[in-house]
């Protein structure tokens, strides 16, 4: 039989997925064009959500509007700051004309 | 596990047989064969019953069929490079494409074997008549299937000259030195593949 360890790709073996290696290896690629290409293909990716936490079972006002552009650094700052209770928050998925309706912080990253 | 293995491809070998299908489906082959346009044993049930009233159309007839895998070398390859966002090339007919593979550049002429192979971050060269257009692709996946048909799937594919130098150099500075002073593997691999992205966005340009 051959060996029973299989050659894995070093990222991989990192503990990252093929999907998280795909996207860091677009974004860099993106960063890197030129100018009016390089502003549409960042303003292409990003992504818009509303978060809401609730309180007494009632939603209370949205707070951040986001703007995420995922790359290795910002994904770990979005989602590491505060505590992820699915139960506690309502995240909705906005297309670009609902941002104008909220006018809270904006977090750029 | 196994034992059931066995049974279920043995069962999977009659019902396709009783199916009617215009060729009986072997299991691991490789040869594509053509498909259908109308479920035969579907329509076929259905007069039994109804003989009166047209059978539906089942989306088996709405389906495109697919090309069936010529007998002699095709002259043309068709390439579908397909991005999340837009389709860069959608069946057009080409003489060859090259890839780059995580094994090494490989070049993809008619009647090529079916392959699938993972894409690295690297130029992809799509050559037609005495034209070649390259594109840096990010990463992504290639199928090549028996009927010379390729579908090359990416992430981000630019053409060479929207690329910028000097933000090139830039980054594979920064990625340089943040490979040295990395601690965790996670750290270590994320710089580790900007290193590499960089690398190949260098050797696009000046190659």
């Amino acid at each position: 039989m051959a060996s029973n360890a299989a050659a894995v790709p070093f990222w991989r073996a990192a503990g990252m997925t093929y999907i998280t290696y795909s996207n860091i290896c677009a974004n860099l690629v993106r960063n890197c064009l030129k100018e009016p290409y390089r502003s549409e293909a960042i303003s292409r990716e990003k992504v818009h959500f509303s978060v809401s936490k609730w309180a007494d079972g009632k939603p209370q006002k949205p707070t951040c509007l986001e703007v995420v552009v995922l790359n290795c650094d910002s994904a770990r700052l979005v989602l590491g700051t505060e505590s992820w209770n699915p139960v506690v928050f309502r995240i909705e998925w906005l297309t670009e004309s609902k941002t104008s309706y909220h006018h809270n912080q904006d977090v750029n990253n | 596990m196994l034992r059931q293995a066995t049974t279920r491809l043995l069962s999977r070998r009659s019902i396709s047989a009783a199916a009617g299908g215009s060729v009986p489906l072997r299991p691991f082959s490789t040869e594509v064969p053509a498909t259908p346009a109308l479920d035969s044993s579907f329509v076929e049930a259905w007069k039994k019953v109804i003989p009166n009233v047209e059978p539906p159309k089942t989306p088996l007839a709405f389906m495109q069929p697919r090309p069936p895998t010529p007998a002699s070398l095709p002259t043309k390859l068709t390439v579908n490079f397909v991005l999340p966002y837009a389709s860069e090339l959608s069946g057009k007919e080409v003489d060859m494409v090259i890839i780059p593979a995580t094994t090494g550049q490989m070049g993809i002429l008619p009647g090529h074997v079916a392959t699938i192979a993972e894409l690295k971050p690297g130029v992809l060269a799509v050559h037609q008549g005495n034209d070649v257009t390259k594109y840096f692709v990010s990463s992504g996946f290639a199928f090549i299937h028996a009927n010379s048909f390729a579908d090359i799937i990416a992430v981000e594919a630019v053409p060479i000259d929207q690329i910028d130098p000097s933000l090139v150099q830039k980054g594979l500075a920064e990625f340089t030195q943040k490979l040295s002073s990395a601690t965790t593997d996670l750290e270590k691999a994320e710089a580790q593949i900007g290193v590499d992205v960089h690398s190949a966005l260098n050797s696009a340009l000046t190659g």
